[in-house]
């Protein structure tokens, strides 16, 4: 009897022993056949028109689920609301990793935003990318789990410089600017641009989100007699200043931010927009490529909601951040972890997808995409076309 | 432009903005003097009638134009009526009925506040909070999050020159509707039966009652009056900034700082205030600083309470114990 009884005890500790090490085996987030993942954005608040991102990666993730998902296994995502407000984001990432036990971290919108989650993320060991911020400080140092997927507002604005100098032969150019880490870096680029060709920025003009009237700084930049406008700001706060200044009848040459890519400006400015300039990094959404047209297809099968189906830079920048994710996890070797997940993210050479292009990590590089193209206006036809190929930065 | 007319220029504008700070302050200052309540919701309110107008705009003037016009047409007598006219017809009555739905949002308001638990002005102000974050939460599935430009005839104003000074066709149209506002609400209060019973009602409550003035009619039609203002405001901004569910988050609160600077109890302290603000606002973005505009207005208005508590133009209660 005591033999049995010892043996039944010894079995029973050997049995608790392989319970937990099974446990520890377990991959948060990662069963047989599904994976979740986990987003913060802002669905409400003021700038919940960039909310569509986050529901569009959902779109996206249904239209790949149905199509058998990734190596055999769906993706589930967790939405989180932090009405744009960084604590919220610090918050709800917290809670993704903790409660929700995501496998990864998707996007996080907002330079802001990503900054308040920076620290922890980098404390953990959860995989981050797609990350929507293109500002230096995220990048610089890089963080080993964090992965950008927005391409720097740095290089975009000089992208849109050369252009205009180089291709237009236009040298007075000046800046407009929302006055935070988004406008400054796009400022900051210009200002590098011109320097390179020794240029100087003829006017920089900042605003405030909480601005509402734009005829000062409509005034201040015909004043200062620039050609050509970088601007770097939201659709709303630049179609404000656009329009005050063609009141004033001053109509320079346009230079966008692809923020404002979206045709909604068409819309609201009408002929004044006409002509404008804009950066790209994801598809034209409404152009014939194999991309936009899959895209579109997706958007009207799974999508609801005006928000969400509209054509726009909205909804394809959520098909275009998550992409980073899927192609990382098309390459993450079984058995799939979160480290087999960040190998696959390192291993990422000139990696272009339906939606990112010539994507490359290394060791000091987590900035993602660092290329752009450029599209004009063309308010009669109610769309933008393409003008320029690729543009690689000069470094 | 010259210099003088630069100036000119950057008043005119903070003129028209300050017009409609005016206009939002003018609803907040309204109900706050009758029912002692600070109406945050009062912005979100106008952001509704805004969409709805727009969508009554947009679905029902060119259809309804159309209709009107060929059955017109073919009525020899009616065949006078152009295109412009029924636009006009049709527009007015899209006006007509945001307002009266705006009408029946502030009596709905009003009874929520007054069938309140716990009376105090803490207490009706979190009511009013909540239902600020009920419009701007419902806003979001109804309306969706996207820019919107107001239709016809809310659009494609034309620019007049005053010599080589621009001035918008809406920024004129805007100040003229506050002057008009203002003469209406002077002799409404001054000469209508129902304008003396709601200064009243706003002077001392229970002496109204005693008065037989029905008080409860006075706070409800307080209210609809103030959501009526909200919605013109709403619809205004609208054409001037873009409509958008978050269109009114700033102006609201630009105007309830217009309306302290003016005197949270004084009706053309509200416009006062407005004008004083958006001119300010914009001469010290010109000559001193873009970046502190912001802060700048927000330091005139603790100047001004430092100077005179009650605000510029309301009377001064000082509590004598």
């Amino acid at each position: 009897m005591k033999t049995i009884r010892i043996f039944l005890v010894c079995a029973l500790v050997i049995g608790l022993f392989c319970a937990v090490a099974t446990a520890q085996d377990e991959v948060p987030g990662v069963t047989e056949d599904t994976i979740l993942i986990g987003t913060t954005g802002p669905q409400t608040g003021p700038a919940n028109a960039w909310g569509a991102v986050q529901r569009a990666m959902w779109t996206y993730f249904q239209a790949l689920n149905d199509a058998g998902g990734i190596n055999g296994r769906k993706l589930e995502l967790v939405i989180l609301d932090d009405g744009y407000y960084p604590p919220n984001a610090l918050a709800n990432v917290k809670r993704l990793v903790e409660e929700e036990e995501v496998f990864a971290i998707v996007g996080v919108l907002g330079a802001a935003n990503a900054e308040a989650v920076k620290e922890y993320m980098d404390e953990s060991d959860v995989p981050w990318m797609g990350i929507i911020a293109g500002h230096r400080g995220i990048s610089e140092p890089p963080i080993d789990n964090a992965f950008v997927g927005y391409p720097q507002y740095y290089l975009g604005s000089q992208a849109l410089t050369y252009y205009a100098v180089e291709e237009l032969g236009i040298e007075k150019i000046g800046v407009f600017y929302q006055n935070d880490e988004f406008g400054s870096d796009g400022k900051a680029g210009a200002e590098k641009a011109l320097a390179d060709l020794g240029l100087e920025v003829v006017e920089a003009v900042p605003y405030e989100v909480s601005d509402t009237d734009f005829s000062n700084h409509a005034l201040t930049m015909m004043e200062s007699g620039a050609e050509a406008v970088v601007l770097y700001g939201t659709a709303k706060h630049c179609a404000l200043f656009v329009g005050s200044c063609a009141a004033l009848g001053y109509l320079p040459q346009w230079l966008g931010t692809s923020a404002i890519s979206d045709p909604v400006m068409i819309a609201l400015l009408g002929q004044a927009w006409d002509g404008a300039i804009v950066a790209n990094f994801a598809p034209n959404p409404q152009d014939d490529s194999e991309s936009s047209i899959w895209y579109r297809e997706q958007l009207e099968k799974y999508a609801e909601g005006e928000a969400d189906t509209a054509v726009g830079t909205f909804t394809v920048a959520g098909f275009y951040f998550a992409e980073y994710l899927v192609e990382a996890l098309k390459r993450a070797e079984e058995p799939l972890t979160r480290e087999s997940l960040l190998e696959a993210l390192d291993s990422f050479e000139n990696v272009t997808g339906m939606f990112i292009h010539d994507v490359t990590y290394t060791d000091e590089d987590h900035r993602g995409q660092v290329t752009f193209y450029l599209m004009q206006a063309d308010v009669e036809a109610g769309e933008l076309v393409k003008i320029t190929d690729w543009i690689y930065p000069r470094e | 432009m010259s210099g003088f007319e630069k100036i000119l220029f950057i008043v005119l504008q903070g003129l028209a903005t300050g017009s409609l700070y005016g206009l939002i302050a003018l609803g907040i200052v309204m109900v706050y003097k009758t029912s002692e309540v600070l109406n945050f919701a009062h912005g979100n309110m106008g952001m509704v009638i805004a969409f709805i107008s727009y969508r009554l705009m947009e679905k029902f003037m060119t259809p309804m134009a159309d209709a009107i016009g060929g059955a017109a047409k073919s009525v020899s007598f009616l065949s006078w009526m152009g295109d412009g006219f029924i636009v006009s017809v049709i527009f007015a009555l899209v006006l007509l009925v945001s307002f009266i739905a705006a009408f029946v949002l502030g009596m709905i308001i009003e009874l929520t506040i007054r069938s309140a638990e716990e009376p105090n002005m803490l207490g009706l102000i979190v009511i009013t909070i909540g239902w600020w974050l009920m419009l701007d939460g419902a806003a979001i599935p109804i309306f969706g999050t996207q820019d919107h430009r107001m239709p016809e005839p809310l659009t494609n104003f034309k620019i007049y020159k005053l010599g080589n000074v621009p001035l918008n066709q809406l920024d004129v149209i805007i100040f003229s509707i506050t002057i008009a506002i203002i003469i209406i609400m002077f002799l409404f209060f001054r000469y209508a039966r129902v304008g003396v019973a709601m200064r009243a009602t706003s002077q001392n409550v229970d002496a109204a009652r005693l008065m037989a003035i029905n008080t409860n009619r006075v706070f409800a039609f307080t209210w609809g009056i103030s959501s009526m203002l909200g919605a013109l405001a709403g619809i205004l901004t609208a054409s001037k900034f873009f409509l958008n569910n978050s269109m009114m988050l700033y102006p609201f609160l630009k105007a309830f700082a217009a309306a302290t600077l003016g005197g949270l109890t004084s009706l053309p302290g509200a416009i006062v205030g407005g004008w004083i603000l958006g001119v300010s606002e914009n001469l010290f973005g010109r000559y001193i600083s873009m970046d502190l505009k912001t802060p700048f207005a927000f330091l005139v208005i603790v100047l001004v309470l430092a100077i005179r508590p009650s605000g510029l133009l309301a009377r001064h209660y000082e509590k004598k114990v």
